[in-house]
């Protein structure tokens, strides 16, 4: 007598696909593990058509790091696309809000006359084109990128740069709207012009040229952020906004920082795996040779770094109200900087 | 009020033209591309957020809670759950490949307009790439067989069938001239069969007691429109330079064919032999959403500048006839390879059948017959010998050389100059592989695994249940014991895998130039 299968009929009710990073799989890696195609894991027999230039789809000389498995890359902060889009709403949903209080009641009158006018319109926004370099630097990361876990990492941090670039944007459209009297395109000129910005614009546009995805995403988050993001949006614009009667600016600098703080947690996690002895697998990783490289790009990047973070610095002296004096604020984040390379036995040669 | 229009256009404002250190993309397009052209999409990353926000709440809710509850998923047709299988994780791959397109897009394309859609598409894309793994996962979980949902991105890219999905289609999304992979993305993909599957599979899925599908196809849906309208952009844009039409006329012909090979043989097999509850033929979804409203609501609209219906849509049209009966028989036969399980045709199956594919029992009947005898293991053999032989595989798009019908196959065999032998499915693919055959090297499934003992290729492929010994295909939906196909028949039958171009002497075959 035959006998029906019982409920589960042989089969794990689980994913078996993924070899979780912890005890159990995360729904962040049921969401995305596996998703690209890889030739090493399970799309035996080679790719299946090549580019018209003789390319694979992917190409393991996309980057000078080096890793027998970029797909046990894990982003500490676990977002996939549906909780990244409820805390970017939340975000956003600050920003929007507190605009709409500032303009019901006015607050925007409050504003000093010169950090809303020469400030904000000028700097602030040129801060904008700043964050829209960085989109399209890490947009080229997308592409090029070497697992699905480490794509959908750089997919959100490049668009929370656009979003970032759009908050600034907006507001400097509401500042236009209720003040009168301010021009547009002070930004543009100001990023394209002024001195102040100039070495700024010579690292955003040479990281929107580079072709190493891993240089592009360690740039940006072991130095272009802690170094110059974080002198301009947290030491200057959050900092001094609150002084001269800005209530905006801080909150869109706080969300941006909560992003960056979880890039910088996300490129820890990279660094990390790229310098390891071994593998999660206990495959030798040539974590001596990548910190050679990895220094290599710091070395190769501080001075024009440097040269940036030095050119802002007479900005500080400018507004009416000065909470901090720039080169204080350059001390810190120089320190800071330092500090999260020692982490990996990296140094800045400042 | 925010006024939109203003907005919109002052977010686009902040990009400007190197001049430290020129930027080239990463992958060149041939194409000109008009440097300001309509936005397609006008949404602030504000409110995009809060859209998708909210849409994700109701489909995740939906699953989570009301789904789930209800035990529904258990109570779906089973015929019906087995397809889901091979459909989510091919439509996997196409997601993510669009992932990548987008930012190929992105990088490439120096229009701040179709930037803006192309971004908003990128997130929808990992979006949809999201959504689709949480589904196949919550099947794993919920559905009456989770076998084949729990392996599925593993599977797939083993399995003839869908590793074809790869080369014929997918795989082209990210890897051409962007501007090549947006025609194929985003004017054919999205235009053109969206709504042949994710509409079409929501009825359908609706109409067999599964809940869950509608839920989260019905939801990509409503992106896949804004993406029409990316796709639509993009062609304004490039039609605006004259000089740009021989070559888009040639992307064009091209996607629809390669959108063709795969897609349509697919879901002739998805929607013609999986749905217990049937609605329409596969035929009559394609005349509806390919013929009368992607061909001739939005091709035909494009004709006053310049740029013509497909090359080979008559072929594609008159193949659509058989296309997808050939593969259904041919992945039947396959059936111990899948992770999924084939089920038999029943006597309203062949009765549907015949009335919307007239003819068809004449073609097609008598191996369905003889598939039910030998469905049951006791009877000892693999439906597989009720074919001559597998056909041979295209070298470029790993469909088999027999397709839309055996007897009316324009396949052909070659040689090239190194002595290689060569199956190609049709006219237009030699074209393809004639351009560029150094692109289409890639060994077939069959010649990857040409000699090995079908025992040993489940085993090592990993193609049985937790058991050890029973297969996950199986040939009908009895869960039975005794009906149920174990690795011991299998083994018992010694069946060898045999790539029917091992045995062709290639100096018999024409040169390839």
């Amino acid at each position: 007598m035959s006998t029906d299968v019982a409920d589960g009929f042989y089969s794990p009710r689980e994913l078996t696909y993924i070899t979780p990073a912890g005890r159990r799989l995360s729904d962040y890696e049921a969401a995305i593990c596996h998703v690209q195609p890889d030739v090493d894991h399970y799309d035996f027999g080679g790719w299946l058509q090549l580019a018209p230039d003789g390319k694979s789809l992917f190409e393991a000389s996309s980057t000078r790091l080096a890793h027998p498995d970029w797909f046990q890359y894990r982003d500490p902060s676990a977002l996939w696309q549906r909780t990244w889009t409820r805390q970017q709403a939340v975000e956003e949903r600050a920003v929007a809000g507190l605009l709409d209080s500032a303009r019901a009641n006015g607050y925007l009158a409050d504003l000093d006359g010169f950090w809303a006018r020469d400030i904000l319109a000028r700097h602030h926004q040129a801060s904008g084109c700043f964050e829209w370099g960085l989109f399209l630097a890490l947009n080229r990361a997308i592409r090029l990128a070497l697992s699905d876990t480490l794509t959908m990492m750089i997919t959100f941090t490049a668009v929370d740069r656009l979003r970032h670039q759009q908050s600034i944007a907006l507001y400097g459209l509401e500042l236009e709207q209720q003040l009168g009297g301010i021009p547009e395109g002070l930004g543009q000129e100001a990023w394209l012009s002024d001195p102040v910005h100039q070495p700024a614009r010579r690292v955003v546009e040479r990281l929107m040229a580079a072709d190493d995805w891993c240089e592009i995403v360690v740039v940006c988050g072991l130095l272009v952020d802690p170094l110059l993001s974080t002198l301009v949006g947290r030491h200057f614009f959050r900092r001094f906004a609150a002084v001269n009667g800005d209530p905006v600016t801080p909150v869109i600098a706080i969300t941006a920082e909560r992003d960056r703080l979880r890039f910088l947690k996300a490129v820890r996690a990279l660094v990390e795996m790229v310098t390891a002895e071994a593998d999660r697998a206990g495959r030798p990783v040539p974590g001596a040779a990548n910190r050679a490289v990895l220094q290599g790009w710091i070395d190769d990047w501080t001075p024009a770094l440097r040269a940036a973070v030095d050119a802002f610095l007479p900005v500080f002296d400018l507004p009416t109200m000065r909470p901090v004096v720039g080169e204080e604020a350059r001390d810190v984040v120089v320190k800071d900087c330092a500090v999260e390379l020692e982490r990996f036995a990296l140094e800045l040669r400042w | 009020m925010r006024d939109l229009d203003t907005a919109h256009s002052r977010i686009k404002e902040y990009a400007w033209e190197p001049d430290y250190f020129a930027r080239r993309p990463l992958r060149e397009t041939k194409y000109r591309i008009p440097r300001r052209s309509k936005d397609p999409f006008r949404h602030l990353l504000r409110d995009y957020v809060t859209m998708e926000e909210e849409k994700d709440n109701r489909q995740y809710g939906a699953l989570e809670d009301v789904v789930a509850r209800t035990r529904s998923p258990e109570r779906a047709q089973h015929r019906w759950m087995e397809v889901l299988k091979p459909l989510l994780s091919m439509t996997t791959c196409a997601e993510y490949a669009a992932v990548k397109c987008m930012a190929s897009l992105v990088d490439t394309v120096d229009n701040p307009e179709l930037r803006q859609g192309y971004v908003a598409q990128m997130l929808d894309e990992m979006r949809h790439t999201n959504q689709e793994t949480y589904l196949i996962r919550y099947l794993a979980r919920h559905a009456p067989d989770p076998a084949g949902f729990n392996s599925a991105l593993q599977a797939r890219s083993v399995n003839p069938l869908i590793r074809a999905a790869r080369g014929a289609v997918f795989d082209v999304f990210l890897n051409e001239d962007p501007l090549t992979c947006s025609v194929q993305v985003q004017v054919v993909g999205e235009a053109g069969y969206t709504n042949a599957v994710f509409v079409a599979a929501t009825e359908i899925a609706a109409a067999n007691d599964d809940p869950a599908t509608p839920s989260v196809f019905l939801n990509i849906q409503s992106d896949e429109v804004r993406h029409m309208a990316n796709g639509y952009a993009t062609l304004s844009a490039l039609l605006a330079e004259p000089d740009n039409l021989p070559t888009l006329q040639r992307d064009f012909d091209t996607a629809f064919w390669r959108l063709h090979v795969f897609m349509d043989n697919f879901l002739g097999v998805v929607y013609d032999y999986f749905p217990k509850v049937r609605l329409r033929s596969y035929r009559e979804y394609w005349e509806q959403w390919i013929w009368e409203d992607w061909i001739g609501g939005y091709v035909e609209r494009l004709a006053p500048f310049g740029l013509e219906v497909p090359r080979w849509t008559e072929r594609i049209r008159t193949d659509i006839a058989w296309g997808g009966h050939t593969c259904a028989m041919l992945a039947a036969a396959l059936w111990p390879v899948h992770y999924w399980r084939h089920d038999t045709m029943e006597p309203d199956d062949f009765e549907y059948l015949e009335d919307k594919y007239p003819g068809w029992d004449r073609y097609y009947g008598p191996f369905w017959r003889q598939y039910r005898e030998l469905a049951d293991p006791a009877n000892g053999e693999l439906a597989l010998r009720l074919v001559e032989s597998i056909p041979p595989l295209c070298r470029v798009c790993h469909m088999p050389a027999v397709l839309p019908r055996p007897d009316l196959s324009d396949a052909r065999l070659v040689r090239d100059a190194g002595g290689r032998k060569h199956a190609l499915c049709s006219e237009p693919c030699e074209t393809l592989f004639r351009e560029a055959p150094w692109r289409y090297q890639c060994a077939t499934w069959l010649e990857l695994y040409d000699g090995m003992d079908l025992a040993e290729y489940i085993e090592r492929l990993g193609l049985l249940r937790s058991d050890g010994r029973t297969l996950i295909g199986q040939p009908h939906l009895r869960t039975d014991e005794r009906s149920l196909w174990t690795i011991d028949d299998i083994r018992r039958l010694g069946v060898e895998i045999r790539d029917p171009l091992r045995d062709v002497d290639a100096a018999t075959l024409p040169l390839i130039a």
